[in-house]
Parts: structure tokens; C-alpha cells; sequence
């Protein structure tokens, strides 16, 4: 098998808060191979942002990278200056944000700030960029490109903005793209059309991706590989197919069975009781065990680790769930 | 058979848009500044049944939160009518819609947003009741607030809180309770679940439920979530730029969608069962500008079925054989001669 493209191991980022220590990621590793798009999950409060920002480096304080190394093809990126860091923002590794409307400056026009990428990390000169620039538009659906060029962020639609945004991203031929929640603000219709584009992308670039959402049914059509993240801790990954269909950890399974789906109606959703703990609280033992059926006396003695359950499934439960579970 | 709780005819909300400079023009010699509108809801009908629930849904910008909130007349609606238990409330002055809101409350979707975060919750939840002109001892108030939040999952102690104390999902029940203070016969919910985690979210769908059943709870329900919207609705409404394009039975509308558009969305939405995974229908383009509605079918400028005549005739909404309704010239004709296959 290919050496992955990049290898987070162990990553810890805290926030340090008046109210205590937040740690917002605690633990976190995981590969991501060339090629591959790659799902983290969770609900608000699960860190899955914060690994994205962290690998980046894109955490200012009270937040801070305590431990762990993010090796990006051999080099550990949380061992890098800032100044190092910004030549591999952009470069290297892209970012797409969730919210379209707010990623893009608006006082600058849609073509300068696509040729910034441009000036940045490549050595093309200005017409060159301007052609490179147009190819890119045309590639993510944009019609005439050449003129849209000059127009500001607010003359685009929401869909289109994203679609600007993606471009900026994939401008510079970058091998790793983080995408957070690149389709949360946009209607379905748009989404679908988002969600094919980037597929698409990243499999004729042969680069990768992590998509960071809390949408298992975007995860369930666009990842490869899925982490399940919980209160700042992978609690379950594998495949993307054999997570959806038989889960080992109760809380994927909680998160499957809490979503309506059309194809198999039931009269009530079977929901996860209670709500997310406390972070800054957190003591020793399994932090899902408040709200986990299967949960027993050693869920709050033992933290669980991540360990093999069946077939690619990692999960990190002392009662992992058997493939027929009901 | 019992009268519908709502009815709503051929409802029309428009919004005058841009100031007096944005507007000004030269046009004939002399300096204009004519009218601008944005059309928002353009003719939309629905009734629902006492214990039924209508889901309306649509893409952003659709209409569905306008028409939701011209019924509540948070909106005043330009021309249509609004019935409630028969009665036309479209023209109601502000006094007289007060007796009204005892039959209809709203649940919204910012949980955030929607409670006032200097009152204590058992105020919140009581909030309609006084305003209904109810005269009640500090005791009943208290009582009676315990009693609602209690029939949302909250208990007693938490009566005494403020919202800023409570995690999205609970404010969100705060809100229902609220809602349920007057024992409304309808309750228009405006995307009361999109704000939250989906494990969350089931929660407050089971809870909308629960209170459906145990109060014979009319709803309008509006979503941009499909398989919410599925899980919920007894029939359910489809909106594209202000026009109701299809209504259907749930069963009908996920069985068999009519409209090219209903189709569309159907298809596009991401779905964990993969069933049949290569049958997503392309779309191109995004919804045009409700300020420039285009001429015949809205949907016309991104139908992939789109003929002459849909530039020309605006379709009407018509009742079709198997109790739906399509705003197609596709589903037009008696003959099948142009059925869509």
C-alpha cells in the first residue's frame, strides 16, 4: 500500500479558558492516503473543525497544538513556524470553508483574489495567470469566465461563491484539500452539483481530501474512509460502507438511527438520550457512557481505546457492537 | 366531513425592495423612480385537516418561511385569503387577530434567537397565556408553567432558569411549551430543527410527535429536509419561487413525484441508502432572481423537459387523478400523449 499523504498521530489541541482547559482534540489519529477523500463526523462540539484548523495550523490562542505530529508527506507540520506554515497554506494544502459568503473578500474582485493564489506559490507571469485563471472557472462550471473574472464576490450566487472558493483552493494544484462543511449553506440541488464537482477533482488530480461535516448522509455518498469523532476523541473509523451499514460503536449507531430516512419509514426515531457532556468536565472513563445503552460499570473506570473490532472498523468501546446488532 | 383548521387561498406576499435613491431612473425625459417588488409567495393555496400534517419544503428563497409567517401575519399578506377554523383572518386588524393566535402559535427555528434571554423560562412559557388577557395567581402561573415544561421533558427545577442555561435542543422545547401554552388547535413550525445536531433533532421530532397525538395538533411544518419533512408530514407541499409546484400525499409524493422540479430535489438529496446510487438526475444552474420572475413556469429556466409552451403559459395548479396536485403542463392533458415516462 502507498505511504499515506498524511499521518495525524496523536494530535492534542487544548484551549486554555478562564472556565478550565477545553480540549477540544484529545487523541486524534488518523491517515489519509492519495486520492482518498476522507470523512470526519461528528455533532457541533465533537473537535471535528479543530483538526482541520490544527492541521493547518490555524489555531490562535487560548487554543494550542499541546502534542502530536501531523506528517505531511514526511514533514511534521506542528513542528513548522508560521512562516514556513503560510508557503504550505494554499500551496500544499487548501482550505474550503463552510460559509461561502464570508471566505471571500469583498472588496477585492473574484479574479485578484484567485491570481493572489497564483502570485503566491507559483512563478507564472501575469498573463499566464489570467489564462490559468479562466481554465479554473471553466472547470468548476463557471460560464464565461473571462468576464466574471472582474466581478466582486456579491455579484455571485451562493452556489457560484462556492464554487469560486473551490477553484481558489484546487488554483495552486494543492495535494491535500481540507474541505469544512463545503456544502452546509447551500440548497440541495446546489449541493449535489458541489459534491460531484470536488469528487471529481480530487479523483483527475490524484490529491486528496478531508471533509469535515456533520452530515452522515454527504459522508455516506463522498468519503472513502470515515473517523467518528466525540467530545475531542476518534470513537470509531473504517470504511465508509461498513460504518454506514453495520456500525461498531454505539455512538455511530445512534447517529444513523436518529437520521429519517425515506427508504425505511418508523413511526419514531430512535434517539441518542440526553446531550453532549461538558468538555471541561470530562474524568477518566468512555466520555459517551452517560448516554450509551450498552454502557456498564468499567465504561466510567477504563478509558476505552481504539483498537480492531472487524474488518476495517477501529472503534474505541469496551462493548463494541457484533455486525447483526439490532 | 370536519372543516379544514387552515385554508389558505391563492395567498400573495410581495415586498417593496431598495430605497428611493437604489430606484431613481431617467425615463422619458424625466427622473422616475418606479416601484420595485420581490415577489415571494405568488399564489399559493393549502388547507390542512384538524390532526394533519402539512410539510411545505423547498430550496432557499423559495417562500416557504414567508408563507408560514404571512399565515401567522407576522407578514401582511398582499392579496389571498387566510382561514382559520373558517374564518378569514387575512384583514384582521392587530386586536382582532389576538383571539385568533389562541387557535394558531408558531415554534421558530432559532432557538437562539426566539426567547428573551432577561426572562425566566416559567415567564417565557407563560408569556402567551397573559397576553391572551388570562388573569392568574402567582401560584397558578407557576403551576401551570411546571406543567408544560413538563410535557416537554423538562422538569420543575429548570423553570426558575433563564434560556442562556439550556443547550439548543432544550430551548428548542422551551419553545414548543411556549407554543402549547394557549392549547392551540395549529402550530406553524419554521424550520424548528434544522438548528440542531441530528441525535438532537430526533428528539424534538419525537417530541412534536408525541404532542400531535396527545393534543390533536394540527401542523404547518417547514423544512428543506426531505427525510424530515418525510418523517413528520401526512402530505406534503413543494415550493419553487413562491409557487406551490406539487402537493402529494407523503406516500404519493416519494413514491411517485410528478413535477420535474419535486423530482429533482427527490433525487438530489444525499441519502445514507444507497439503493440506487446512479440515478441522480442532473440540474443546471440555480433558482433565478425573485425580483425577475421568468415568464410561464418558474421552473422552466432549469426544467430539463422544458418546452414552447412553458414560456408562454404560467401552469396552474391542478388536481390530478390520485389526489395530488401538479403545476405542469406535463401532467396537463387528459390524454398520456405527453406524459412524463
Amino acid at each position: 500500500m502507498a505511504d499515506p499523504l498524511l499521518e495525524v498521530r496523536d494530535l492534542r489541541t487544548y484551549f486554555h479558558t478562564f472556565g478550565g482547559v477545553v480540549k477540544a482534540v484529545d487523541g486524534v489519529s488518523f491517515d489519509v492516503r492519495q486520492g482518498e477523500v476522507v470523512g470526519l463526523v461528528g455533532e457541533s462540539g465533537g473537535g471535528k473543525s479543530v483538526v482541520g484548523f490544527s492541521i493547518l495550523g490555524l489555531i490562535d490562542p487560548p487554543g494550542r497544538i499541546e502534542a502530536g505530529e501531523i506528517l505531511f508527506a514526511g514533514e511534521n507540520l506542528a513542528a513548522k513556524s508560521e512562516e514556513e506554515m503560510r508557503s504550505v497554506r494554499g500551496g500544499e494544502i487548501a482550505m474550503v470553508f463552510q460559509d461561502p459568503m464570508t471566505s471571500l473578500n469583498p472588496v477585492y474582485t473574484v479574479g485578484h483574489q484567485m491570481d493572489e493564489m497564483l502570485r503566491l506559490h507559483t512563478d507564472l507571469d501575469r498573463k499566464a495567470r489570467r489564462a490559468r485563471c479562466v481554465e479554473m472557472l471553466e472547470q468548476v462550471g463557471i460560464s464565461e469566465a473571462e468576464s466574471r473574472l472582474d466581478a466582486y464576490p456579491h455579484q455571485f450566487s451562493g452556489g457560484m461563491r462556492q464554487r469560486v472558493v473551490i477553484a481558489i483552493a484546487l488554483l495552486a494544484g494543492s495535494r491535500l484539500i481540507i474541505a469544512d462543511e463545503p456544502t452546509t449553506a447551500l440548497d440541495v440541488t446546489v449541493q449535489a452539483q458541489i459534491l460531484k464537482l470536488m469528487r471529481r477533482q480530487i479523483v483527475e488530480r490524484g490529491a486528496a481530501m478531508i471533509m469535515v461535516t456533520h452530515d452522515l448522509a454527504v459522508i455516506s455518498e463522498m468519503a472513502d474512509r470515515v473517523v467518528v469523532l466525540y467530545c475531542g476523541k476518534v470513537v470509531e473509523r473504517g470504511r465508509t460502507a461498513e460504518i454506514i451499514n453495520a456500525p461498531s460503536h454505539p455512538y455511530t449507531r445512534g447517529l444513523l438511527d436518529s437520521i429519517p430516512r425515506i427508504a425505511e419509514r418508523r413511526d419514531r426515531l430512535d434517539q441518542i438520550p440526553g446531550t453532549v457532556p461538558d468538555i471541561r468536565t470530562l474524568g477518566k472513563g468512555c466520555s459517551f457512557r452517560d448516554r450509551c445503552f450498552r454502557a456498564q460499570p468499567v465504561c466510567a473506570e477504563k478509558t476505552p481505546v481504539l483498537s480492531p473490532v472487524r474488518g476495517s472498523l477501529d472503534a474505541a468501546c469496551h462493548f463494541p457492537l457484533e455486525e447483526t446488532a439490532p | 366531513m370536519t372543516p379544514p383548521v387552515l385554508e389558505v387561498k391563492d395567498l400573495v406576499k410581495a415586498f417593496p425592495v431598495g430605497g428611493f435613491l437604489d430606484r431613481l431612473q431617467v425615463g422619458k425625459g424625466s427622473l422616475l423612480a418606479p416601484q420595485r417588488q420581490l415577489r415571494a409567495v405568488n399564489g399559493v393555496s393549502l388547507t390542512i385537516a384538524p390532526g394533519e400534517v402539512f410539510a411545505l419544503v423547498g430550496e432557499s428563497g423559495c417562500g416557504k418561511s414567508t408563507v408560514a409567517k404571512t399565515i401567522a401575519r407576522i407578514y401582511e399578506p398582499t392579496s389571498g385569503e387566510i382561514r382559520i377554523d373558517g374564518e378569514d383572518v387575512s384583514r384582521l386588524p392587530f386586536r382582532a387577530m389576538l383571539p385568533v393566535r389562541r387557535k394558531l402559535q408558531m415554534i421558530f427555528q432559532d432557538p437562539y434567537a426566539s426567547l428573551d434571554p432577561r426572562q425566566r423560562v416559567r415567564d417565557i412559557v407563560m408569556e402567551p397565556r397573559l397576553a391572551q388577557g388570562g388573569r392568574l395567581s402567582r401560584r397558578e402561573l407557576q403551576d401551570e408553567a411546571v406543567a408544560l415544561l413538563a410535557k416537554v421533558g423538562l422538569n420543575a427545577e429548570q423553570a426558575n432558569r433563564y434560556p442562556h442555561q439550556f443547550s439548543g435542543g432544550q430551548r428548542q422545547r422551551i419553545g414548543i411549551a411556549r407554543a402549547l401554552s394557549v392549547r392551540p388547535t395549529l402550530i406553524i413550525a419554521d424550520e424548528p430543527v434544522s438548528a440542531l445536531d441530528v441525535s438532537i433533532q430526533a428528539q424534538i421530532l419525537n417530541l412534536m410527535k408525541d404532542l400531535r397525538d396527545e393534543f390533536r395538533l394540527s401542523y404547518l411544518f417547514v423544512s428543506h429536509d426531505l427525510s424530515v419533512a418525510h418523517h413528520i408530514a401526512d402530505r406534503i407541499g413543494v415550493m419553487y419561487l413562491g409557487f406551490m409546484v406539487e402537493t402529494a400525499s407523503r406516500d404519493q409524493l416519494f413514491r411517485e413525484p410528478k413535477h420535474p422540479y419535486t423530482r429533482v430535489l427527490l433525487s438530489a438529496a444525499p441519502t445514507l441508502d444507497k439503493s440506487n446510487p446512479g440515478t441522480k438526475i442532473e440540474i443546471r444552474g440555480e433558482v433565478p432572481s425573485a425580483l425577475r420572475l421568468p415568464s410561464g413556469c418558474c421552473f422552466r429556466t432549469r426544467c430539463p423537459l422544458a418546452f414552447d409552451r412553458c414560456a408562454v403559459e404560467r401552469p396552474a395548479l391542478k388536481p390530478q387523478a390520485d389526489g395530488s396536485a401538479v403545476a405542469c403542463h406535463l401532467h396537463d392533458r387528459t390524454d398520456t400523449e405527453r406524459m412524463i415516462p
